[in-house]
C-alpha cells in the first residue's frame, strides 16, 4: 500500500480539495483508496457523507490512532492511502509525513503561503526526511505568481511538482455536491489539472524521478 | 448507505464504533508501517531539579500528568520558544 501525506501550516490553501482530488482520480484509475482525515474539522469526512458513495473510503481519526488505521487500510485491501492533515498542528504533521511514502505541501502563490515553508522543513527532518514536493495550489489563472513561487521553493531546496493547480470554480462547486472537479466537469481544465497531478504522484510513489514526466507546465 | 468492508475497518480502527463486517478483502500488498519505535531522552541533574518537577507534577493545575508527559510538554514549549515544531503528541 502506498501512503501519501498532504501537509502544510496554513489553512485554506487546498490541502483537502487536493486530497479528495486526488482520492477520486485514483479510484478511477482502478485503485482501492482510503482517505485518512486527520483534521478536527473533518471536512474530508463531511465530503464523503455528502457523497453518498462507498469510494473512495474516507475516515475521520485521530493522530494517536494513525498507524492502527493505516493498518487497517491495508489489511482491507486498500492500496492507495491519502493522509489529509490539518494546519497548525505539528505533530499531526509529523506523525502523516512519518508514514508517508511521499509528502505533497500544497502551498498559495502568496508570501503568507511561502513562508512557511522553513517549518515545513523542519517538519519533514524530524519525520526523517521522507521524498516530498511542494505543489502550487490555487494559483490565479492570470499573471506568473506560480512561477515565481516555485523558483521560491526551489531557491529554498524543495523539490517542486511541475504541475500547477489553478484557482477554479469547479473544486468548490463539485466539494458542495461530495464530487470531484473530474466528476463535476469532466472535460474542464481542472479536471485536467488534477489529473496531472495523480500522475505526477504514481511516478513519485514508484520511486520515478519526478521531472521524467513533464506535465501540463504552463508557460 | 451499506459500508464496505474497508471503510468499516477503518471506522473501528479509528475508534469509532465498531460496524459489522461481513467480507473480509484479501490482504493485498500490505506495507504498514510499524509503530513508531521510541528513543531515551535524559540527562544527569541536582537533586534539586527533580524536586522541581515533582513539585509541578503535585500542582493543582497539574491533571493528572505524570512526569514524563510533563517532560514532554516541556518539550513542546521549548520548541516553540525556538520556532520548531512540537513534536510530543502525548500519546508515546
Amino acid at each position: 500500500m502506498h501512503v501519501l501525506a498532504i501537509i502544510g501550516q496554513k489553512g485554506g490553501n487546498g490541502k483537502t480539495t487536493t486530497a479528495l482530488g486526488v482520492a477520486v482520480e485514483a479510484v478511477l484509475a482502478g485503485r482501492s483508496v482510503a482517505v485518512i482525515d486527520l483534521d478536527p474539522q473533518t471536512t474530508a469526512a463531511n465530503w464523503s457523507d455528502r457523497r453518498g458513495k462507498e469510494a473512495p473510503s474516507v475516515v475521520s481519526c485521530q493522530v494517536s490512532r494513525l498507524g492502527q488505521v493505516l493498518e487497517a487500510a491495508a489489511k482491507g485491501g486498500a492500496d492507495f492511502a491519502i493522509i489529509d492533515t490539518p494546519g497548525k498542528s505539528t505533530d499531526a504533521l509529523i506523525a502523516a509525513a512519518k508514514a508517508a511514502d511521499f509528502v505533497l505541501m500544497p502551498i498559495q502563490p502568496q508570501l503568507y503561503d511561502i513562508e512557511t515553508l522553513g517549518s515545513l522543513k523542519d517538519v519533514l527532518t524530524l519525520a526523517g526526511n521522507p521524498p516530498s514536493a511542494v505543489l502550487v495550489n490555487r494559483a490565479p489563472v492570470q499573471g506568473k505568481r506560480h512561477v515565481e513561487t516555485q523558483e521560491a521553493a526551489t531557491e529554498q531546496g524543495f523539490a517542486v511538482c511541475p504541475v500547477v493547480i489553478f484557482a477554479r470554480a469547479a473544486h468548490g462547486d463539485a466539494g458542495n455536491i461530495g464530487q470531484s472537479a473530474t466528476e463535476f466537469e469532466p472535460k474542464g481544465k481542472a479536471a485536467q489539472e488534477m489529473s496531472d497531478l495523480y500522475s505526477y504522484i504514481a511516478i513519485a510513489l514508484k520511486g520515478g524521478r519526478h521531472e521524467e514526466k513533464r506535465i501540463n507546465r504552463r508557460a | 448507505m451499506k459500508k464496505s468492508a474497508l471503510t468499516a475497518g477503518l471506522r473501528a480502527a479509528a475508534g469509532h464504533q465498531a460496524q459489522q463486517v461481513t467480507a473480509t478483502a484479501a490482504p493485498s500488498v500490505t506495507k504498514a508501517k510499524t509503530p513508531p519505535a521510541t528513543v531515551l531522552i535524559g540527562g544527569h541533574y541536582s537533586p534539586e531539579v527533580r524536586r522541581a518537577l515533582l513539585l509541578v507534577q503535585a500542582e493543582p493545575k497539574n491533571t493528572g500528568r505524570n512526569l514524563k508527559q510533563l517532560l514532554g510538554e516541556a518539550i513542546n514549549d521549548l520548541c516553540a520558544k525556538y520556532g520548531k515544531p512540537q513534536p510530543y503528541s502525548g500519546e508515546a
